[in-house]
């Protein structure tokens, strides 16, 4: 009676496995970006690496290895510091910096621009994307953009709150050691911290009309959830925590 | 073991497997891997062998994947279309995890409505609604193929029930899932059945694979229970060979399950020119 279902159960798993299997062997099979970007493939810069095939999960050190920027620089252009800035990954930059003022963010998108400026190659932008005003004076001090370009950077940069760095925000997750010692509000900031900084469920609810989230989320999971902005409730809590200092 | 317990129990191999790989890659970003063999780190989108099919076109005209697809994601789309040239798409009735969800739901709510299940979408309705996951399948491929992203991902309610934990699932994914979820409840597979891109990709297979479903018009009672037992909606009573792009394999018409009958509906190679025939 199973002899069909057995059947089309040998099949799928056969193929599937033999998929994977040949694969493998063939050292065809991957699961995770080479970190390898794609050339650019026509007009004057073809057969360069593409910065806008950077992926998230780059590392500073990939994208040393593909473009050639060493990793501490890209470390300063966005504001973090810290003694293995190769490790850090430009996906880790939205948690790190969140959404900043005027729904703009500092993310993979950013460091693709950087990348393209640095290497004097093309890219094209998202909607929202612009650059740290540190990321544009590295790019003026190096020479990679002239004059010009740095003013019209400048006209969308944005000054990032302060130094973070780079273990601190690769490591976010582990939130209990990721304790500023500024008491600085970021995207990563949990309700924990804010607690111990002074803030009350008082406070908060009367500021924003809404109980505060467990002790292990973050504000940048708050806001995602609340729908309300980055800036406006790093700006509120900040107030908060200065407030009770 | 009865064929529709044989497949739920693969069903729910493949399911279990995909939730821990979504767990556990979640787990590895943070540093805290457990060890599954083979596919510790892989993400949700390099096992999903739909990647292999929307990053073809890249592929050949620049080299490359699509943002977040991987080789692994070819190779099991090749791997799954090889299979559905032989036996149509038995890896959605079989191993989509999102299938089996989508089953698991229905069998809840069928033990609600009762005799109500499945009434909510009238046939002619469901008629036109059919192809709806062709226009799915076209625009996700279109807009793949323009913008290098996966931009279904941000609609995608599969994506959204094994990721729904990261916060990196879009509000819209979300809203997907609570539709398929409440419909479910009422009708069987409507994400399947209606919006799937690689169903309906799959589901061509269909009208050439090597084994289709026959039925023996000598042998036929006419009792309909076929029609009743398809999850797709499919009505295979009237029909000597199933060519419909509905069909998932699931074998639930089959005499091996609904079939009162034995060796009247099934999964079979037949000769081309007894094929020609029966067509």
């Amino acid at each position: 009676m199973q002899n069909k279902a057995a059947f089309i159960t040998v099949v799928l798993v056969l193929s599937l496995f033999s998929g994977y299997g040949i694969s493998r062997a063939t050292g065809y099979w991957r699961t995770e970006s080479s970190k390898i970007p794609a050339k650019i493939s026509s007009g004057e810069f073809a057969g360069e690496n593409d910065p806008g095939d950077i992926r998230g999960s780059y590392s500073f050190d990939d994208i040393d290895a593909a473009f050639g920027i060493p990793p501490d620089i890209t470390a300063a252009a966005f504001g973090l510091t810290g003694e293995n800035p190769g490790s850090f990954q430009a996906k880790s930059l939205e948690a790190a910096w969140g959404e900043l003022d005027e729904g703009v963010e500092i993310g993979t998108d950013a460091v693709r621009l950087f990348t393209a400026l640095w290497c004097g190659l093309p890219y094209d932008t998202e909607e929202k994307t612009v650059l740290p005003e540190a990321a544009v004076d590295i790019l003026e001090i190096n020479q990679r953009i002239d004059e010009t370009k740095a003013r019209e950077l400048r006209v969308s940069a944005v000054k990032l709150p302060e130094a973070g760095t780079a273990e601190e925000t690769a490591e976010n997750e582990d939130n209990e050691d990721h304790l500023p010692p500024d008491r600085k509000v970021r995207g990563l900031t949990t309700f924990g911290e804010l607690r111990g900084w002074g803030v009350s469920d008082e406070m908060w609810q009367k500021e924003f009309g809404l109980p505060m989230g467990g002790k292990a989320d973050s504000m940048k999971d708050w806001a995602e959830d609340t729908g309300l902005s980055m800036s406006e409730i790093r700006n509120a809590a900040q107030d908060m925590v200065d407030s009770g200092a | 073991m009865k064929t529709e317990r044989w497949r739920r129990s693969i069903q729910i191999i493949f399911f279990v497997i995909i939730a821990l790989i979504a767990v556990n890659h979640t787990l590895s970003e943070t540093g805290k891997s457990i060890p599954i063999p083979f596919l510790a780190d892989a993400s949700l989108h390099a096992v999903c062998p739909f990647g292999g099919v929307v990053t073809v076109f890249k592929l050949f005209s620049e080299g490359g994947f699509v943002q977040k697809i991987h080789e692994s994601s070819l190779v099991l789309g090749i791997a799954v279309l090889a299979a559905a040239i032989l036996i149509g798409p038995a890896f959605c009735g079989w191993i989509c995890p999102f299938g089996t969800f989508q089953d698991f739901i229905s069998r809840i709510g069928r033990r609600i409505l009762g005799k109500h299940f499945g009434k909510l979408i009238p046939k002619k309705l469901d008629g036109i609604l059919k192809y709806l996951r062709y226009a799915v399948l076209v625009w996700v491929i279109v807009m793949t193929a323009i913008s290098g992203k996966l931009i279904f991902s941000d609609y995608d309610p599969y994506y959204a029930l094994f990721q729904f934990w990261t916060g990196e699932v879009a509000i819209s994914g979300f809203i997907a899932l609570g539709i398929v979820l409440i419909l479910s409840f009422s009708v069987e597979r409507p994400f399947c059945r209606y919006a799937c891109p690689y169903g309906a990709f799959l589901g061509l297979s269909n009208l050439f694979r090597f084994m289709p479903i026959r039925r023996k018009a000598s042998t036929c009672i006419s009792c309909a229970k076929c029609d009743k037992a398809c999850p797709m909606g499919i009505q295979v009573s009237d029909k000597s060979v199933i060519r419909d792009p509905r069909c998932i394999s699931c074998l639930l018409c089959t005499s091996d399950a609904a079939c009162p009958v034995s060796n009247t509906v099934e999964i079979k190679m037949i000769p081309y020119k007894e094929l020609k025939d029966a067509e």
